[in-house]
Parts: C-alpha cells; sequence; structure tokens
C-alpha cells in the first residue's frame, strides 16, 4: 500500500547557534491510510513535535516530510493552511471546543472555515453529532456537558469535513477509562472503515491495543516502530 | 466566520459592555465638546452672519474683529457711496452701554442701525416692529436681554429703560442669534445710538451692491478708494472667526478635551480588546490550525470591532444629539447651540480609527500565533 505520510530523515531543531536544541533525530516513517497510529514516549521525546509536522502545522529543518503527496518544507503558509482545512482533522487533549458556542457549532467549524454557510453548516454539525449519540446535546455549550461529551464533540468537528487525516494529541488524558475507551474505539472504526490515517499521540498504556500500529519515541528517535503483527508483544 | 466572531464576542459581555461604554464616552465627549466650540466659535460671528442684506463690511484697519470696532470718520459714508456699484451704505454702530433698570445694572451691547434700510438688523421679530426705531430715543431688545433686565415677566413693549443715562422706550423686542459675549443687545436707530454712545462715528460702514456686482470686486475697488479695510460678509465673519482661534485659550482648551476623549477612548477600547483577544488566542489558535487563514482571523477582529464602535457610537452620538435637542431650549448660554454634521463625520472617524487600531494591534497577536502551539 502507498504510504500516505512519508518521512525520511526528518529533523527539527528550535533556536540558533549554541541554543539550538535537536528535537527530531533524523526521523524514518511510512503510514498508510486505513491505520490507527499510536505515537508513544516520554515527555520530550520529540512526539509532539512529529506530530506538528505531519499534521502540516510545523516545517522541519531538514530531511523529508510528505504529506499525500506534498512536500511540508516547500509548501507556503497558506497551502500549509489549506492541506489543514481539507485533509486534516484535529482532536486536543483538552477538547479545545470554543466555549461561546454550541455542540453543534463546534462541530461545524471546520466547514464554516472552508466557506460552508453558517446554518447549513450547524446542521451537520448536528447530524454528525447524531453519529455520536450526541443528538440531544447538540445545542448545549461545552461548559453544560461531561469531558467525555466534550472530547465525542471534538471527535465530531475532528471528522465533520471528511479529513483523510486525524490528528489525536492525548485523547484520552482528560477521560475515565471507559469514555477513553469509547472515544478510541471511535477512532479505531474510523480508521478502518474509512481508510484514513489516525494519528494518536498518548501516554496512555491502556489504549495501545487499538493501534494498527505502535510507533515509540525517545530522545528524539524512534526505538520501535512495529505494525499490529508484532506489537502486542511490546505492549 | 462572522456568527462565530459575534457569538465569541457576545459571550464576554463585561470585556463587550466595557469596549461598548468606553466608545460611547469617547464619543460623547468628542461630539458634545467639538460641537460646543464650533457653535461658539460660529457666534462671535453671529452679528455679521446674521445681518440682513449686507454684502460688504468697510472697518477701520486697525478693527480686527466685530467686537473691536473701529471708529470711522463721517465723510467715509460718501466716500463709499461715491463707488460704483455701491447701490447704498448705512452707519452701523457697535458699543458698549451701561443699562440701569429697577432689578439690572450691567453691561450691554448697543446696535445702531440705519432705521430705514434695516441693513445689518435682525431678522426675527417677537414683538413689535423695528420700523418704529425710526423714532428717536426708542429702542429693541433681544429677548434673552429682555429677561436679564425684567426677569420673569412678560414682553410688554412701551416700557422705559435707562441706557447710559439717556431714558429709551421699547419698542420691539427680538431674537438675533446668540452672541459670544454674554451681554444684552439694544436695538436703536443709528441717531440715537450716536446720542447715547456720545460718539458721532460709525463702527462700520455697511454696503449692499448693485444687482449684477461682485462683492468680492467691490470690497477691493471700496479699500482701494478709500484706504479702509472693505470685506465681503463671509470674509469678515471668517476673519472674526479666525481672530478668536488665534489670539483666545478657547481652541486649545477644547483641543485637549476632545484629545482626552479621544484618548481614553483609544486606551479603553484597546486594552480591553487586547485582554479579548488574549484570552481568546487559543480558540483562535485552534481556528488557525484547522486551516483558517490569517485574513479570516481579521475579518472576524475587524467584524468584532466594528460592532462595538457601531453599537458605542451610535450610543454617544445619541447622547450627544439629546444634549443638543433639550439643554439649548432651558440653559441660555447654549441657545442656537446644535450638533453640526461634519462633527458627526469627524466624530464617527475617529472613531472609526479608535477601533481600527484597537482591533489590528489585537489581531497582532493572534496572526503571530504558531498553529502548532495549540498541540503542545
Amino acid at each position: 500500500m502507498e504510504a500516505a505520510i512519508s518521512c525520511n530523515n526528518l529533523v527539527k531543531s528550535f533556536g540558533k547557534g549554541s541554543s539550538s536544541q535537536t528535537v527530531l533525530n533524523g526521523i524514518n516513517l511510512d503510514l498508510s491510510a486505513g491505520e490507527l497510529t499510536i505515537i508513544a514516549g516520554p515527555s520530550g521525546s520529540g512526539k509532539t513535535t512529529l506530530l506538528s509536522i505531519l499534521a502540516c502545522t510545523l516545517r522541519p529543518t531538514s530531511g523529508f516530510a510528505e504529506v499525500f503527496g506534498q512536500n511540508i518544507a516547500q509548501l507556503t503558509n497558506a497551502q500549509m493552511a489549506r492541506l489543514r482545512r481539507h485533509d486534516v482533522g484535529f482532536i486536543f487533549q483538552q477538547y479545545n471546543l470554543i466555549p461561546a458556542l454550541t455542540a453543534a457549532e463546534n462541530a461545524a467549524i471546520p466547514l464554516i472555515i472552508a466557506g460552508a454557510p453558517y446554518d447549513k453548516a450547524v446542521e451537520a454539525g448536528r447530524r454528525v453529532l447524531g453519529k455520536f449519540d450526541l443528538t440531544e446535546h447538540s445545542h448545549k455549550y461545552p461548559r453544560q456537558m461531561s469531558g467525555g461529551q466534550q472530547q465525542r464533540v471534538a471527535v465530531a468537528r475532528a471528522l465533520i469535513h471528511k479529513p483523510r487525516l486525524v490528528i489525536c494529541d492525548e485523547p484520552t488524558a482528560a477521560l475515565d477509562a471507559k469514555s477513553g475507551e469509547t472515544v478510541m474505539q471511535i477512532l479505531s472504526d474510523i480508521a478502518a472503515s474509512k481508510n484514513r490515517l489516525v494519528i494518536v499521540v498518548t501516554h496512555d498504556h491502556r489504549i495501545f491495543h487499538h493501534a494498527d500500529r505502535l510507533v515509540e519515541m525517545n530522545d528524539g528517535n524512534i526505538v520501535s516502530n512495529p505494525d499490529q503483527h508484532n506489537y502486542a508483544r511490546i505492549a | 466566520m462572522q456568527k462565530i466572531a459575534l457569538r465569541m464576542l457576545w459571550a464576554d459581555t463585561g470585556k463587550s459592555l466595557a469596549m461598548v461604554l468606553g466608545i460611547a464616552f469617547s464619543t460623547l465627549l468628542m461630539a458634545q465638546q467639538a460641537a460646543i466650540f464650533f457653535c461658539l466659535m460660529n457666534n462671535t460671528a453671529s452679528h455679521i452672519t446674521a445681518a440682513q442684506d449686507v454684502d460688504v463690511w468697510v472697518s477701520d484697519p486697525r478693527s480686527d474683529y466685530f467686537d473691536d470696532p473701529g471708529s470711522l470718520p463721517q465723510g467715509l459714508l460718501n466716500s463709499v457711496r461715491s463707488v460704483e456699484g455701491v447701490e447704498y451704505a448705512v452707519p452701523f454702530i457697535r458699543g458698549q452701554v451701561t443699562v440701569d433698570s429697577p432689578n439690572f445694572v450691567e453691561q450691554a451691547i448697543l446696535i445702531g442701525i440705519d432705521p430705514i434700510t434695516k441693513l445689518g438688523a435682525p431678522q426675527k421679530m417677537i414683538e413689535g416692529s423695528l420700523d418704529a426705531l425710526k423714532a428717536s430715543n426708542v429702542f429693541a431688545v433681544d429677548k434673552r436681554g429682555y429677561s436679564d433686565i425684567w426677569p420673569n415677566e412678560d414682553i410688554v413693549l412701551g416700557r422705559f429703560l435707562e441706557v447710559n443715562n439717556h431714558r429709551l422706550k421699547l419698542v420691539a423686542v427680538v431674537d438675533p442669534p446668540s452672541p459670544f459675549i454674554s451681554m444684552p443687545l439694544i436695538y436703536t436707530g443709528f441717531t440715537t445710538a450716536y446720542g447715547v454712545t456720545g460718539n458721532q462715528r460709525p463702527s462700520f460702514i455697511l454696503v449692499r451692491i448693485t444687482d449684477g456686482q461682485n462683492a468680492v470686486g467691490l470690497s477691493a475697488a471700496i479699500a482701494e478708494r478709500t484706504g479702509y479695510v472693505a470685506q465681503p460678509s463671509d470674509d469678515f465673519a471668517k476673519s472674526t472667526v479666525a481672530y478668536y482661534m488665534k489670539n483666545t485659550g478657547i481652541p486649545i482648551n477644547f483641543f485637549i478635551t476632545i484629545v482626552l476623549g479621544f484618548v481614553v477612548g483609544l486606551a479603553v477600547v484597546a486594552q480591553t480588546f487586547y485582554l479579548f483577544i488574549t484570552e481568546n488566542i487559543k480558540n483562535l489558535g485552534v481556528m488557525k490550525a484547522m486551516g483558517a487563514t490569517g485574513w479570516q482571523l481579521t475579518q472576524m477582529t475587524l467584524l468584532q470591532c466594528a460592532l462595538v464602535a457601531g453599537i458605542g457610537f451610535s450610543i454617544g452620538i445619541a447622547g450627544a444629539a439629546w444634549f443638543f435637542e433639550t439643554v439649548p431650549n432651558s440653559v441660555t448660554a447654549f441657545k442656537g447651540f446644535y450638533l453640526p454634521w461634519e462633527v458627526y463625520l469627524n466624530t464617527a472617524i475617529a472613531i472609526l480609527g479608535i477601533s481600527l487600531f484597537a482591533g489590528l494591534i489585537s489581531i497582532q497577536r493572534a496572526i503571530r500565533y504558531a498553529p502548532a502551539e495549540v498541540l503542545r
């Protein structure tokens, strides 16, 4: 299968001169659509930086990172924004729902950003919330919902525009075990049934069994990168 | 995106209200003070602009403005009349007198006009007729002056007033535009005025030109013929206003207040809006991560600013309009004051500047915010 994401000798450094700090040290990675990939590792291992580059929010310092055939290093800010707008969905650790908007409006944000009429986008938001059993909560504000419900709204928001890549930053960190399991099951199903690539950065060992591929990082390097067939041995 | 911007704005009631009130206060202060200044400066020339049918004012070269009248020789009148294009020319006296009544001993302004042509006379009458000024030792007074001299009394013609120890009979009450100097205005025929002031020389000569003549050209001809200053009415009004602008502290005082209104509005709105953006920076970052462009975020911010500015301006300008609708009717010092369209326009431009500055300064933070920040 052709790789949806391909990284070759990817390096990312922050700062200049003597204060420069290299966070990624020559990452090589190929990820395919239809997979749920978990990137794990201790704090400071570089997993969030790698995720940021794969999410087209950060450019590498050197090396090659290609997302759906586009070389990230060569894209302008506007091109990166367009790629994110159409092909990337985001799920954040703290949900990052906009407090002033209802669940349906929050879910509709990617469509609104892409230029869809507001009312149609919110209606689509209501429909997609229905798929996550949140129809009766669609008019509620984030403060009126539980953490699990908010994260499901965030998942709905990440998927509403049918992105090819779903980026998840610690999606279960703020959830109890049951809610976390529900969210991961949804993400796992999405990867499998919609032929999308789902990348999850997490510390949460409880959800490793959902991974089709588990990438472990340490000190800016990938220390193990098995596929599903041998991931269980590592977990 | 616009609806999201509005929902985010109104969700923060405290800051929205602070910004609206900041703009409203700034608008009220700037519009009200600017309009008062505008009307006050217009009043310095109100005698000139309200003078009926006067085309050209001839004055002493040593006289800078209306309230600093010169003393012209009697013979000058005939010299002016002899200039081709002058239909008629009449003396006009502007003096200061003491009026003495049972309730009132104060200074007043005496205006002596030609009662035949009524050139330079006020146009609005309350009681009586200016034709009555053809008689000797009679006078007309402005409505406000009447209230000062005979407070709380109905207008009664035929009563007497001592003016510079001359007993004059009231024959008319007029309603001229407010003068800059708050004193009663006593109108008499010029012969009575000569007698009352004890000065047989006119302060100005007022000229009516023949049809087809040009006031500017004729003014130049009169000046050349007589050696005195001759100006079309508009120019004399402008030079009178300019004198007050240049030689009094009024403009700088009003300017300081208006600038303070601008600065207070700018400080309140810019600071509050910056805080609003700072508190929403993560939400804006999330939208940026999802592909929102800097221009989309700028549009959102400008819309928020425009709405706050629009509501605040409406409240502030409504307050100023209410002031000028009600206060001039009850407070004599503000009689005739109004809110000119120039003040509306310039205040709107100032508020637009404030909101644009606040918006563009604040949005810089969101534009510089890297989308990768939301993943940290």
